[in-house]
């Protein structure tokens, strides 16, 4: 805590920055917790969050995660809503390209690590390969109980009886579970996880996918992870079982009938159109159909 | 075919330079210098170091220069700089006793050792537009002949007073190592030491409306300015090469000790409580901001009932930080379409049973980041 | 002693062998039971490569550590508080990381195990073997692992037992084998079905 440090981070890169922006102490604290994370899966491990050069809420969590485990001899590729090119996307591809001097990539089967907000790429994934999600509330009894030292007792005594009551009541006030996005899962039968607001049309990737996936909350300060091949399973009733949402339209660019659609709204009188909210996927899809 | 919105790299750039432009304004005019900021902007300066938890005059200026004057990204340029800082140690505790004053009044006691000194206040002015600062030219007044040059014998502490009569409760220093809520994330029930590190922090604003509704009844504590104090400390560290302290330097800091209701198992126990507040430079309203709810936040410690927000330890510390709380509030511009393409296909699902049996769709649950 | 220099090389590019050690450590609690190669690093006297390597990429003065008497020599501990700055603890209730080899499998008590509510507040242990294979099999099942895999690691039978008694999931030990140049990681997520012996 006060000695002066043997291991000074070096600054490798030959620039003004550490590799990577943080420095090698800090690394070690996340790359510790990250371990925890990945040994108790689901579990929220409480790490010295820093402050980082972009604002809270905007991936914080997910780019000291990143951070933290980036090599020289990884490939990045960042996506926001699904998209490359989205500004924030595009902001912190560029964070890293700067400040790791790293390769960066826009296609999926290309990259080794994967940094994203709320969705899961619809490539899927291998094994060679970390998802990091950035992630606002890592806490999915948040919003039932404000209280942390409420929630970290429920999850003690695995106490998830009011995230039942909860859907439950969406099912006798809507007829459905009013959940869209950031959908809770159970992970390996034991704890209740928030997979951050990926639509829930993306909660099935997340079981048994043979990539691991890291989460990052930066302001809430908690790391959580979900290793490669295991078990997630949204909540859900017996006579409510959870379902994925479903289109009637196709993609308007590349024709698929499987991906998240983002809807557009094209002219004054409400004409809609739907695209894969996933570029890249689009993107291959319409090199394979030679559109 | 409908081609989606592109150019990412191309806007970004052009924002940076429409900004840059915005900040500078009509070029004309001279551009502001960093060290003008610094001599004439000291409160703002001392706000941001406050806030930021940097005590860097020059930086401080800077950052609010580069921030085109907004202070709260002012506070977050300087703590993202922070973060990227060495720790190399923790100082001796600040002995405020031994401060330079520049001000200190005390509203408990008429007269007292060392006296009342009102030294640089807004607080006697009428808060009347001066027109000749508009005409650019030097104030109407002229500077006084020295207000009473600051002692250098140290000042006793009024509350130290009281606290040698045994009123006061004792605060007690446990010895143990400092925490710090920048390393270690704050865990509840938080102490103290980590209570003050986040109020210190915390957003000036949100700490006096906070302390305000103390006042009005949401967790009253009866307080009484019982010292502010403003003015000049030495910073010393013990290092292990070294048997002694060495001091690094002086730093203005605003210190307030409120006396607050007090407590005591039986009548001839009874004693004041203390709140405290403690900001970089000139930032009287800040520490008596941070004195209120740190007061308030000792109602367990106290065995009193929490009654109001102030009192909650999660919701204060939690939400006091502006970086924490600006971040998340503007990331609300960031794209949502995929969360809200997924509410609006649940949406339209609920209503078309809705619609068929003629009932009226209950609001939806709020919504989520 | 007396030739030896006190003070022993550690890594020769740090930042960026602290984070291959990290990655393939990563990778051996995700993936339990498959052993990974990491990046050359020297030994410490009786420290292999793979040990040391673990020590200099994840211990500092944040984390205390618990030695096992083979390993606790003075030069050990100099060079771990040079390199890593680490505080070298007496008592294993107060590490958050402990060193072992194979002779000290038969008691892992005393280590924190975490709490229910902070189930990471918990000690790792890094087992030094001769090495990572030959031993019994054993099916590890759970969390990265697809199905079901065999693990042979040259454990002592009493291995399995202890680390039964030492966990509680989500409370318990999170153990890397190390050997030579390589390690294997055994997350207390893990579900391990200990061998049974053939009665005959």
């Amino acid at each position: 805590m006060n000695a002066l440090h043997s291991q000074a981070p070096a600054s490798e890169t030959g620039d003004e920055y550490a590799f990577a922006y943080l420095d090698e102490q800090t690394k070690r604290m996340i790359r510790r917790g990250l371990l925890k994370a990945v040994a108790i899966p689901g579990y929220q491990v409480p790490f010295g969050g820093r402050e980082m050069p972009l604002p809270y809420g905007w991936g914080t969590g997910g780019m000291q995660v990143t951070a933290a485990i980036l090599g020289g001899d990884d490939v990045l590729k960042v996506i926001d809503q699904g998209a490359d090119d989205t500004t924030n996307a595009v902001s912190i591809r560029r964070f890293f390209s700067r400040t790791a001097g790293v390769a960066t990539t826009t296609r999926t089967p290309e990259a080794t690590v994967i940094q994203t907000r709320h969705r899961v790429p619809e490539t899927p994934l291998s094994n060679d390969q970390i998802l990091v999600f950035q992630v606002p509330i890592p806490e999915p009894l948040r919003f039932i109980e404000p209280a942390e030292t409420e929630t970290r007792t429920m999850h003690a005594l695995r106490d998830y009886g009011v995230m039942h009551v909860k859907l439950y009541e969406d099912i006798a006030t809507f007829g459905h579970i009013a959940t869209a996005y950031a959908y809770p899962v159970t992970v390996d039968d034991r704890y209740v996880m928030d997979p951050s607001p990926i639509p829930k049309f993306d909660n099935p990737k997340l079981d048994m996918n043979p990539a691991l996936m890291l989460f990052g909350a930066g302001r809430e300060k908690r790391l959580y992870a979900v290793p490669p091949y295991t078990r997630v399973v949204s909540l859900d009733f017996e006579d409510h079982p959870f379902a994925v949402q479903r289109w009637d339209e196709c993609c308007a660019v590349c024709g698929s009938r499987d991906s998240f659609l983002d809807e557009l709204i094209i002219d004054d009188a409400g004409g809609k159109r739907f695209v894969c909210s996933d570029t890249d996927y689009c993107r291959q899809r319409q090199q394979e159909t030679g559109q | 075919m409908y081609v989606a919105v592109k150019g990412g790299e191309q806007a970004i750039d052009n924002a940076h330079r429409l900004l840059a432009k915005k900040r500078r304004g009509d070029t004309d005019r001279p551009a502001l210098e960093v060290a003008q900021i610094r001599q004439q902007l000291p409160l703002a300066v001392a706000r941001v170091m406050s806030e930021g938890s940097l005590y860097d005059e020059e930086l401080a200026a800077l950052a609010i220069k580069q921030a085109a004057g907004d202070l709260m990204e002012a506070i977050f340029l300087l703590r993202a700089y922070r973060t990227t800082l060495p720790r190399f140690a923790a100082s001796v505790p600040l002995d405020t006793g031994r401060m330079q004053l520049s001000r200190r009044i005390s509203a408990t006691f008429k007269d007292l050792p060392g006296g009342q000194l009102l030294g640089p206040t807004f607080d006697y002015t009428h808060r009347l537009l001066d027109f000749a600062l508009l005409a650019e030219g030097e104030p109407a007044d002229a500077p006084p002949e020295s207000n009473a040059p600051a002692s250098l014998e140290p000042c006793p502490r009024v509350l130290e007073m009281l606290g040698r009569e045994g009123l006061m409760t004792p605060e007690r220093d446990e010895g143990a190592p400092v925490p710090d809520m920048t390393r270690e994330p704050l865990e509840f029930p938080a102490s103290r030491a980590q209570r003050l590190q986040a109020l210190a922090r915390g957003d000036e604003g949100f700490l006096l409306a906070l302390g305000y509704s103390t006042q009005r009844g949401y967790g009253r504590n009866h307080p009484f300015a019982g010292e502010i104090r403003i003015g000049v400390v030495e910073v010393w560290l013990e290092t292990p090469e070294l048997d002694f302290a060495v001091p690094l330097g002086d730093i203005e800091v605003t210190e307030c000790e409120m006396i607050n209701q007090f407590v005591g198992h039986t009548p001839d126990q009874a004693q004041f409580t203390r709140g405290y507040g403690l900001a970089f430079g000139y930032a009287e309203r800040k520490a008596m901001g941070m004195a209120l709810v740190d007061r308030a936040l000792r109602a367990e410690e106290y065995g009193e009932e929490v009654q109001g927000p102030a009192q909650q330890e999660e919701f204060v510390l939690m939400h006091c930080d502006n970086v924490e709380a600006g971040g998340f509030v503007s990331h609300l511009k960031l794209p949502h379409y995929v969360d809200f393409q997924a509410e609006l296909e649940l949406i339209r699902k609920l209503r078309q049973p809705a619609q068929t049996e003629q009932a009226e769709p209950a609001p939806l649950e709020e919504n989520r980041a | 002693m007396s030739d030896a220099p006190y003070l022993q090389p550690a890594f020769e590019r740090p930042a960026e062998a602290a984070q291959q050690t990290f990655r393939a450590a990563l990778r051996a609690l995700a993936e339990p039971g498959l052993a990974r190669p990491l990046p050359p690093t020297p030994t410490l006297e009786r420290l292999a490569p793979a040990t040391y390597a673990l020590c200099l990429s994840l211990l500092d003065a944040d984390t205390p550590v618990w030695l096992a008497p083979a390993f606790d020599t003075p030069v050990v501990r100099a060079n771990l508080s040079f390199h890593c700055g680490c505080p070298v603890v007496e008592r294993r209730e107060q590490a958050a990381f402990a060193v072992l080899d194979a002779g000290d499998l038969a008691d892992l008590s005393g280590f924190p195990l975490g709490s229910e509510r902070y189930p990471d507040q918990s000690c790792t242990l890094l087992v030094q073997l001769e090495r990572l294979d030959g031993g019994e099999p054993v099916a590890w099942q759970g969390p990265g692992i697809a199905g079901q895999r065999q693990v042979d690691l040259p454990l002592p039978g009493h291995f399995w037992k202890q680390r039964d008694l030492n966990g509680d999931f989500p409370r318990g030990l999170d153990v890397f084998f190390t050997a030579g140049q390589a390690l294997l990681g055994l997350p207390r997520s893990t579900r391990c079905l200990a061998p049974i012996r053939e009665a005959s």
